[in-house]
């Protein structure tokens, strides 16, 4: 729970997020899914006569099945369509189609972590398929309608108001975001409206409990999600602390103002009147095709990967994707995607190193077919010790050779050196060469004698604590820095 | 009257026949007496080049319509010529497609002619509430009845050789009852609804008017039911035949037919006696005829007591619904026009939703207002749950009835009206609540979605001073066996 800082209030979010889907036709006509105002047929337009065809390939449904598996939701097999009732130019059938009653997802969740490290999980209370309305286009004396949009399948996806804070929105709507565009569910362009979310709050002082529920409508983007979000804290707050009531209503977010202002169309009051659409059937999907999507798809837990690759790989949200993006893409590599599992007792080193090695693999190795026991014994391994970035990618590169496991112990360095004592001999090994004078530290070069000089010199230090290093590593790092040195 | 058959025959071996004709139909179209015909195609020099087209398809190659006119309820699209539904809304809409069901008639080589009256948007019984105004019957005194009035009318004035009209809740079969032709509601979703202007969804149905049986059942045969754009169009492809799909292929010669009949009807107050007199006269002819009859006892928890409630629920509520398109945005009547007249009258209109609800108003009539007006109301989240809802469940429990009363029979028939064709005069003392419920038989049957044909009865009143003085009565076959219900009434109606 997130306090206001000022007040006493608990903040309770809930997120509606409309994701247009990624689909070659459009959702109930027979155009193609375009945005570029020459794409419509007379569906669009209301033609009356004309009517709904759910698209050829159901390539809107397969979509809104992916994403009920990659969050792990119940996928309705026999949901249902229903007609949502208002007048608006957008709307020229006077009606969207959309799932009111029968939606075709119902629970799921994501999860993401804050900027603390800590793990939210928000919960998802359904998602469904309905058509988006044409687009309006105003000038300085008239509005203009673009039909190409009208039509176009949408994904509604409907949290529970489960969210505490402003960022915790951010964050949990660019995590659906990022699920939809890995899932290709969404064509990515926020800035064409692909990705549109409404979001409703309540303050109340009582956690239990939730206040009036005011919704913003229509915000396009992250940042604007949250700053209208904060706003209205500020604004509900204020209302309330002097003793005063927040009015439930619908609000949009001035970007220029930056403020949420209430919008005076009586429209926002509508009954909606739905009605079970008499034109189309009950969708019926059979269980086997839900299977086999999932194996086509190769369906994980998308959030889960991302959020443990960043919190065990101290990643960053776009480098996790990556990641993920790049293991998924190589069927043999599939297994690269369980590895924070693998590691979640242990520290996170061994995952960042399989991050950086990531490149090396692709261009080298994405042939090579990996499986699970095998890398689970070299997680083994490698995890005992503490191997730095180059290490690691000469084992993997011997390890990608079929170097058998009793020669990999022995690429292992047999370091028993902590980390923090492995620094401070790097910084005596650097302090005694800079001791050096440069014409002196030439000369050493030259005949040879220089590591032990350094050696020396190190181990004085060395005998003054309690640190145990064996000769041959000590002239190896020596020798490492050396190189680092004269380049 | 020749069969239609025989004028397909004939005029198969002329090569110029729709040509030779063509002139003398319009000349026929302009002089009819009923206000049954409304819009010619938009072009004349393109029917002609339309005439030419059919006539320069060589003979061996003439399919079986070839050489028949229709006219066509105007509910339905044909491109190139105006489609208005009855309603001032709809004045300027000239039509962009062509529905189903008349391009698979075009297919054959049948030539739709022009398009015929209605009641505003296929609501009303008596076909009078549309803006080009009334119908009549050939006796002008007398009603067509409704909704496809004009169908059923220009048949009887032998200005086309088949006529097209749509059935939501009897709008195909209370005007042939009055007009004393046969008439054929199909199984719900046996034909395409595309390019249907939609009053009830789960409801319309495209049908056809013919003068006799044979003619249904040629026309049905030579129509090759094309795939619809519809996704409650049922179209399931026979193994056996290409053809005919979805209005199942059996037909099943039987030395004898069964039918049953409901003795309820023969006393009940709400039809009149010269129905029942007639229903009595029609159940002797088929008894005669060797055909045997069970009657049908309706339980006092029956739904066929409550036909015309469940269907006035659904369908006002379904057409608030399928009306709220009309906003003269994209097409009709300009929405832009209206406001600009408001505003030269003074008005300011300080909304959209203002503007269409003045528009609406104004060229929307009263009957289809109170509709919308009813089915907003029935929507509404207050009712849904408790009406709306209610209603679907009871329809479902009709729909169990009355396949349960089909199962050990071939056929259902009962009167279509509780009536004779009623006066002008009479339908003024009619209230609206009597006009609704006079609907009780044949709504039912829209509600479960089975096939049935309207056949003249068989006999009329003797003693009778009214001009009309015969009925029709409803024959409902299994849902899907559309062709072996016309078979056993071809058969039924050879006696007649």
């Amino acid at each position: 729970m997130t306090r206001f800082k000022h007040d006493d209030y608990y903040v309770s979010i809930g997120l509606e997020i409309h994701i247009a889907l990624n689909t070659k036709e459009k959702l109930f006509s027979r155009t193609v899914n375009q945005f570029s105002n020459t794409h419509f047929d007379p569906f669009d337009y209301g033609l009356s006569g004309v009517l709904p065809i759910l698209n050829r390939n159901f390539d809107a449904v397969k979509q809104a099945v992916l994403f009920g598996l990659a969050t792990n939701a119940n996928i309705n097999l026999n949901s249902s369509f229903d007609r949502k009732h208002y007048f608006y130019p957008d709307l020229a059938i006077g009606y969207q189609i959309t799932q009111q009653y029968n939606p075709i997802l119902k629970g799921g969740r994501v999860s993401f972590l804050l900027d603390n490290q800590e793990l939210k999980t928000v919960e998802i209370e359904h998602a469904h398929l309905e058509c988006d309305a044409a687009k309006l286009v105003h000038t300085s004396d008239s509005s203009l309608v673009d039909l190409s949009r009208g039509s176009s399948p949408l994904l509604e996806v409907v949290s529970m108001p489960v969210i505490h804070s402003p960022i915790e929105a951010r964050e949990y709507a660019r995590t659906v975001f990022n699920l939809a565009n890995f899932w290709g569910i969404v064509d990515g362009k926020i800035e064409e409206g692909s990705f549109r979310m409404d979001a409703s709050i309540s303050l109340n002082k009582d956690p239990n409990k939730l206040g009036t529920r005011v919704e913003i409508k229509n915000l396009s983007s992250f940042r604007y999600l949250e700053a209208a979000l904060n706003y209205e804290i500020e604004r509900q707050a204020e209302l309330l602390d002097a003793g005063q009531a927040v009015l439930m209503q619908t609000r949009l977010y001035d970007e220029d103002k930056q403020a949420t202002f209430a919008m005076r169309d009586k429209e926002t009051e509508n009954d909606y009147r739905y009605l079970p659409d008499p034109d189309i059937p009950t969708l019926s999907i059979v269980a086997n095709d839900v299977e086999k999507l999932q194996k086509e798809n190769r369906l994980f837990d998308y959030s889960n990967a991302l959020h443990k690759w960043m919190m065990f790989g101290k990643l960053k949200v776009g480098e996790a994707d990556m990641v993920i993006r790049a293991y998924h893409k190589q069927p043999s590599s599939e297994i690269f995607l369980h590895v924070p599992d693998m590691v979640e007792q242990r520290t996170s080193t061994i995952v960042k190193l399989f991050a950086h090695w990531l490149p090396d693999y692709l261009n080298n190795y994405d042939n090579r077919i990996l499986i699970l026991p095998d890398v689970q014994e070299w997680l083994a391994l490698l995890n005992e010790r503490d191997i730095d970035q180059s290490d690691f990618q000469h084992i993997m590169k011997a390890l990608m050779n079929n170097v058998d496991y009793q020669k990999l112990t022995e690429l292992i360095p047999q370091s028993s050196l902590s980390n923090d004592e492995l620094v401070q001999i790097n910084t005596w090994i650097n302090e005694a060469l800079s001791n050096q004078k440069p014409d002196m530290l030439a000369k050493l070069i030259g005949n040879g004698k220089i590591v032990n000089v350094v050696m020396g010199a190190v181990m004085k230090h060395i005998k003054t604590t309690n640190i145990n290093v064996k000769p041959k590593e000590l002239s190896d790092m020596i020798g490492v820095a050396l190189q680092k040195y004269q380049s | 009257m020749k069969s239609l058959q025989e004028k397909h025959l004939q005029a198969k071996e002329q090569p110029y026949f729709y040509q030779d004709h063509i002139h003398e139909w319009y000349t026929q179209l302009q002089n009819h007496k009923t206000n049954s015909v409304w819009h010619l195609h938009e072009n004349k020099d393109v029917v002609y080049a339309l005439a030419k087209q059919l006539d320069d398809i060589p003979v061996e190659e003439r399919k079986p319509l070839f050489g028949l006119t229709m006219g066509v309820k105007d509910l339905f699209h044909i491109t190139s010529y105006k489609t208005t539904a009855g309603s001032r809304i709809l004045h300027t809409m000239k039509s962009p497609i062509t529905a189903t069901v008349i391009q698979d008639l075009q297919n054959n080589h049948a030539l739709p002619l022009a398009k015929v009256s209605m009641d505003e948007f296929a609501m009303g019984s008596f076909t009078n509430t549309a803006y080009l105004g009334k119908t009549t019957n050939i006796n002008p005194d007398y009603t067509t009845g409704g909704s496809s009035g004009g169908s059923a009318i220009s048949l009887k004035e032998q200005l086309f050789d088949f006529t097209i009209g749509s059935d939501t809740g009897g709008s195909v079969r209370q005007p042939a009852a009055f007009c004393n032709v046969v008439a054929y509601k199909p199984s719900y979703g046996g034909l395409s609804r595309y390019g249907m202007i939609p009053y009830a969804s789960s409801l319309d149905q495209a049908g056809l008017f013919t003068h006799n049986i044979v003619d249904l059942q040629y026309v049905m045969n030579s129509m090759d039911i094309g795939v619809g754009a519809a996704m409650t169009h049922a179209y399931i492809k026979d193994d056996n035949d290409d053809t005919h799909i979805g209005l199942k292929k059996q037909i099943i010669q039987k030395s004898n037919l069964v039918g049953a009949y409901f003795p309820f009807f023969l006393q009940s107050h709400d039809i009149k006696d010269e129905i029942k007199y007639l229903y009595q006269k029609e159940l002797d002819t088929l008894k005669d005829k060797g055909v045997i009859l069970m009657p049908i006892d309706l339980p006092s928890t029956s739904m066929m007591f409550h036909t015309a409630s469940i269907y006035y629920t659904i369908s006002c509520a379904e057409a608030a619904s399928n009306l709220a398109k009309y906003q003269g945005v994209y097409y009709g009547t300009p929405l832009s026009d209206f406001v600009m007249q408001m505003e030269r009258e003074g008005r300011s209109i300080k909304s959209y939703q203002e503007a269409i609800a003045l528009y609406r108003s104004r060229y929307l009539g009263n009957d289809v207002k109170a509709r919308i007006v009813m089915g907003n109301e029935l929507l509404s989240s207050e009712n849904f749950h408790t009406v709306f809802e209610k209603a679907q469940l009871m329809r479902q429990h009709l729909k169990m009835e009355i396949n349960h009363m089909l199962n050990n029979v071939d056929f259902l028939v009962l009167p279509t009206f509780p009536s004779l064709t009623p006066k002008w005069s009479e339908i003024e003392l009619m209230s609206q609540e009597e006009v609704f419920m006079s609907d009780f038989l044949t709504v039912a049957f829209s509600l479960t979605g089975h096939p049935v044909v309207v056949m003249p009865s068989s006999h009329e009143m003797i003693h009778s001073d009214r001009s009309i003085k015969n009925t029709g009565f409803q024959y409902v076959g299994k849902a899907f066996y559309d062709r072996q219900l016309i078979n056993d009434c071809v058969w039924i109606g050879a006696t007649k």
